[in-house]
């Protein structure tokens, strides 16, 4: 369900969970999926680049006897969040209006 | 069959990733299978599709990556990564035959240009060496007029010669990673398409 996406939009949506606390792979893509139709495979690349560009770093925290990788946003992530936030509302703000005037 | 069996498909599939790039994928499926309870085979093929479909998807995404990377590293990486991710791809008998006449036409090209660049090249040093030995007489023969103009000339000559392989470096390293980056984006749009 939902809008099929990705690129910027994967990528505001990983940030914006990652906000809110530190994640695990699995469970990532387990939100990022309750709102966009992503395959399982394709959080993987997403979360490759992210961290390839600064935005993310990982850690390992051992659980049941292994490691689980958690990702954490870097001050550049917030930054890049802080821009997506920004389109987002400007993006919203123009979205509503084009929406109204088309119900009027 | 297991879920050990799929990882070792994968792995074999992954073979001509960098080990670095190879070894983060394996970890990151195999935490997430753990994660998701995932302990057969026929599980991890309904989640992440058959090894070789995964290994696509990773071969066109680190090709990518790789013909993006500006400036840093080889530039013949992109156009290997790229190469192995269109032939991981299932393909049909044409499609193959398409490729393989395609890269032979190239090859041949990339031959052809090189031969007559070579030439070129051999033909630059010929007048090189034959106006420097000249010189060299002139110096011999106390005759520092001439053997400055033929000097001059020879060092002309060298310019020129260093200046054209210069050049032919430069577009090579540019036509490879741009050759990469179109075979990358070809499989990368394939394996979407699946």
């Amino acid at each position: 369900m939902g809008f099929q996406v990705g690129g910027a939009l994967l990528d505001f949506l990983v940030l914006s969970i990652l906000r809110r606390g530190d994640a695990y792979g699995y469970i990532l893509t387990q939100e990022v999926r309750t709102i966009l139709d992503v395959s399982e495979t394709s959080l993987y690349p997403a979360l490759r680049r992210l961290e390839k560009g600064g935005l993310l770093s990982t850690y390992d925290m051992p659980y049941q006897g292994r490691n689980r990788r958690y990702y954490r946003l870097t001050p550049q992530g917030h930054e890049a969040l802080e821009s997506y936030i920004a389109e987002w509302r400007q993006f919203k703000k123009q979205m509503d209006s084009l929406l109204g005037e088309d119900e009027a | 069959m297991t879920s050990e069996r799929y990882f070792s498909e994968l792995a074999a599939q992954l073979g001509r990733l960098p080990a670095q790039e190879r070894e983060e994928a394996l970890r990151f499926h195999r935490e997430y299978a753990q994660e998701a309870g995932f302990t057969t085979y026929q599980e991890l093929e309904e989640c992440f599709g058959p090894p070789k479909a995964l290994a696509s998807r990773l071969y066109a995404e680190s090709a990518v990556k790789a013909s993006e990377e500006k400036g840093t590293g080889k530039p013949g990486k992109a156009l290997i990564i790229g190469l192995a991710a269109l032939f991981s791809l299932p393909v049909t008998f044409p499609l193959v035959l398409v490729i393989l006449i395609v890269l032979f036409v190239v090859l041949v090209l990339i031959l052809a240009v090189g031969f007559s660049i070579g030439v070129t090249v051999f033909a630059l040093g010929g007048a090189f060496l034959s106006l420097a030995a000249e010189s060299w007489g002139y110096l011999l023969s106390f005759a520092p007029g001439l053997w400055l103009k033929f000097l001059g000339g020879a060092m002309i000559v060298l310019a020129v010669i260093i200046i054209i392989i210069s050049l032919i470096l430069f577009a090579a390293r540019h036509i490879l990673r741009w050759i990469g980056a179109g075979i990358a984006r070809i499989a990368e749009r394939r394996t979407k398409d699946e």
